[in-house]
């Protein structure tokens, strides 16, 4: 019975053609079957909704007149498929009912007997979520990376407002917005005030010159809500009333303001960016905002900081420079040195001319010194104290400056690690310092030898004195002339004492305003050597005294005269006292010649002693003549 | 405390203080040199003279010091007092060993240092 069995054979392909227009039916996939006229032989519900309409009838019917306004490229595809390629397409499609759908289509032949082609097989995958999401997710690496360049803009800025305009920029480009402004908060005086602006008229620069916190303004508000505020349509919203002429001026409906907050949330400025038409931002422009927000944040601190820290560095190198301190900063770890440019000249180098480095400074060191300082320094670290150390500097060209340097040791537990100081020139102040100790020492021992002048009037007046109120009386006398002199040195400093001064004091001494008329006197200005001063003035003293006692100015008949003149040349040239007394009375007797015992040892013995001082003296009948020739000041003696 | 029969040379350039001092050495019988204002003073009179037994030595004479001086006398052992107006300190190191009052001075320290007598310098 073989007839059966080949009937059987032939209805089990009909039996699976049944199955699978069932499976067709009812498959939620969109499939379509082609043959190779592109008519359809078997479609989806799925299928027939997405590209017909829904319609029942296009079994049979070619694609082409079911949709007529099928893309060119699609056919192309289908063209390639019926040519054996096996294709995957993506793109976008607009339904009839007006929906738009990205869609993957994959197309591709099948095989009939012999694997001859026979047709395509269309299929259709809804790719819109994804295609969608990508492209969200493209939008927003590319917001992202144009937040990131703007933030690296920020970096490179220099200066505020340079900053605050790039701030501006990016944000308005964020928002999408048309116009916008940056402000900088004055904390105190708790106002807002514009710092930077684009697309504003002066009309509203200053109307909202300074904006406090009470204000409803979009950025006041966000003053007091210390987060962003979004202002959608300023025509609906009733507090922004007050602003509206202003707002239609400047031609803005929507605001948006975030405020800059530093470290610790203080308040740093605000960003607002306005918008022609009413506007909501999305929340994803809120988001970016903000994160941008925070980058300006940082930027105002980090300018703000920056600036503290170069007017610090400024501040200190002026220091440095107007003190005429030189600064040293060594790390002993890695023996790195860093000098102020004070050191280079200080150590006799050219700016530059070396590396910073201890052999670089020791070099330069007197070598008498070096074992010095390096002691100092190994002590300072001993005893963890500061270092102080006062050395020579040789320069190389041959000058010696006096240095004092100061340190501190900085230490990591037992360790030295840094050791920062500053060098100081004292070579003027040493100097002074070795003057003024020569100088007093001198002073001392002047003051000495006078306590020792002094002891020896006391015991020659003594010798002579012919009672004790003669003796108060005469060495009183000569204690206030030692005390002229040394007035007088006092006064002329290094300046050389004339002989017209010495006589002039010693004459007003004894009141020759009352001789006037008796008393000649005259003579070159003439310099004195030191040395002659004091005994010259006692002298003259003693003379003028006597004069007065028992000379030619006891009575009235009695003329003084003292002259003086310069003789001789050159090194030999001499000063010339003659001092006379004539018409002295009575005549002098041989007891006065005895009370005259000091002043003419003065003149005779004491004068010519050390001084190179010559003299004559003579009493005789009614007159007195005393020459004294002095060698004048050529140089200090 | 006696100088008698002493010669003392005095070597001092002011003539108030060497007054002084020859005053006061004279007092406790002593016959003084001199005395002498300068360097060259004094050398021609220690040159001059046969016998010193002791010298009391200003050691700034007008400026130019009297080392020269001491150093004759130190060889002819000649004891020295060096009177200064100076502090010790101020003396060249091999001479700061000698002895020396500063002025204004009590003649009883100058005595006892030409006699031999040790006492602290002042």
């Amino acid at each position: 019975m073989r007839k059966p069995a080949r009937r059987r054979a032939r209805k089990e392909p009909r039996g699976s053609a049944g199955d699978l227009r069932a499976f067709v039916s009812s498959a939620t996939v969109s499939v379509a079957m082609f043959d190779q006229g592109m008519r359809c032989l078997a479609a989806s519900p799925r299928w027939r909704d997405d590209f017909c309409g829904g319609a029942r009838n296009v079994i049979g019917r070619s694609l082409y007149d079911v949709v007529p306004d099928l893309p060119q490229h699609w056919k192309d595809l289908h063209r390639r498929a019926l040519a054996g390629e096996t294709l995957w397409h993506e793109d976008r499609f607009e339904r009839r009912d007006g929906r738009s759908q990205w869609l993957r289509q994959g197309v591709r032949p099948w095989h009939g007997a012999r694997r001859a082609i026979r047709g395509v097989l269309i299929h259709f995958e809804d790719i819109t979520a994804r295609v969608e999401a990508e492209q969200a997710l493209r939008k927003e690496t590319a917001a992202l990376a144009r937040l990131h360049e703007a933030s690296s803009l920020l970096w490179e800025t220099h200066s505020l407002k340079e900053g605050l305009d790039v701030i501006l920029s990016a944000t308005i480009d964020l928002l999408g917005a048309d116009k916008g402004n940056v402000q900088i908060f004055d904390p105190g005086r708790k106002v807002l005030r514009i710092a930077a602006q684009r697309g504003f008229e002066q009309d509203f620069l200053e109307f909202f010159r300074e904006v406090s916190v009470e204000d409803n303004t979009a950025c006041g508000r966000a003053l007091r809500a210390g987060g962003p505020v979004v202002i959608e349509d300023n025509e609906l919203d009733a507090d922004y009333a007050p602003y509206r002429s202003v707002a239609q001026a400047a031609g803005y409906r929507a605001v948006v303001s975030a405020p800059l907050l530093g470290r610790d949330n203080v308040l740093l400025g605000m960003v607002s960016a306005h918008f022609r038409s009413p506007h909501r931002p999305s929340d994803t422009d809120l988001q970016r905002l903000d994160l941008y927000a925070r980058r300006a944040a940082s930027f105002i601190e980090r300018f703000g900081n920056d600036q503290a820290l170069r007017a610090s560095e400024e501040r200190l190198r002026l220091a440095l420079a107007g003190g005429r301190l030189a600064m040293f900063d060594r790390d002993i770890r890695t023996d790195m040195h860093v000098w102020s440019d004070e050191c280079y000249p200080l150590l006799g180098y050219r700016a530059g001319e070396v590396v910073p480095s201890r052999a670089a400074w020791m070099a330069r060191i007197h070598a008498d010194d070096r074992d010095t300082v390096q002691e100092a320094a190994r002590s300072a670290m001993r005893d963890r104290k500061d270092y102080v150390s006062e050395y020579r500097i040789l320069r190389p060209d041959g000058s010696v400056r006096w240095v004092r340097a100061r340190g501190r040791f900085l230490y990591d537990g037992e360790d030295p690690v840094r050791l920062i100081g500053l060098v100081e020139d004292i070579t003027e102040s040493r100097q002074y310092l070795e003057t003024q100790q020569v100088i007093i020492a001198e002073l001392q021992h002047r003051t000495r030898n006078l306590m020792a002048v002094v002891q020896s009037i006391a015991l020659q007046t003594l010798s002579t004195a012919s009672s004790l109120e003669d003796f108060k009386a005469r060495f009183d006398q000569r204690l206030r002339v030692l005390s002229r002199v040394q007035g007088l040195l006092s006064r002329a400093g290094n300046e050389a004492i004339t002989l017209d001064a010495l006589v002039g004091m010693e004459l007003a001494a004894i009141g020759s305003s009352e001789f006037r008329h008796r008393i000649s006197s005259g003579g070159p200005s003439a310099p004195l050597r030191k040395s002659t001063v004091e005994m010259l003035s006692l002298a003259i003293h003693e003379l003028a005294t006597n004069a007065v006692k028992y000379g030619a100015l006891a009575s009235e008949t009695g003329r003084l005269s003292v002259t003086w003149e310069i003789a001789g040349a050159g090194p030999d040239r001499r000063l010339q006292l003659d001092w006379i007394e004539r018409g002295i009375a009575p005549p002098p007797r041989a007891a006065d010649r005895e009370r005259r015992g000091y002043g003419r040892r003065l003149i005779e013995q004491a004068l010519p002693y050390s001084l190179s001082v010559e003299t004559t003296f003579e009493l005789v009948a009614d007159e007195l003549r005393c020459a004294i020739s002095i060698p004048l000041a050529t140089n200090e003696a | 405390m006696s100088l008698a029969g002493r010669r003392i040379l005095v070597v001092e350039d002011n003539f108030d203080v060497a007054y002084l001092i020859r005053t006061a050495l004279e007092e406790h019988g002593a016959e003084i040199i001199g005395p002498a204002a300068t360097v060259s003073g004094a050398l021609a009179l220690i040159a001059g003279t046969a016998q010193i037994d002791g010298a009391t030595i200003d050691i700034n004479l007008g400026g130019e010091m009297a080392y020269a001086v001491i150093d004759v006398l130190r060889a002819q052992t000649v004891p020295i007092v060096i009177i200064t107006g100076y502090d010790a300190k101020s003396l060249r190191p091999d001479y700061a060993d000698m002895p020396s009052v500063r002025k204004p001075f009590r003649v009883e320290r100058v005595i006892d240092s030409l006699l031999g007598r040790t006492w602290n310098s002042e």
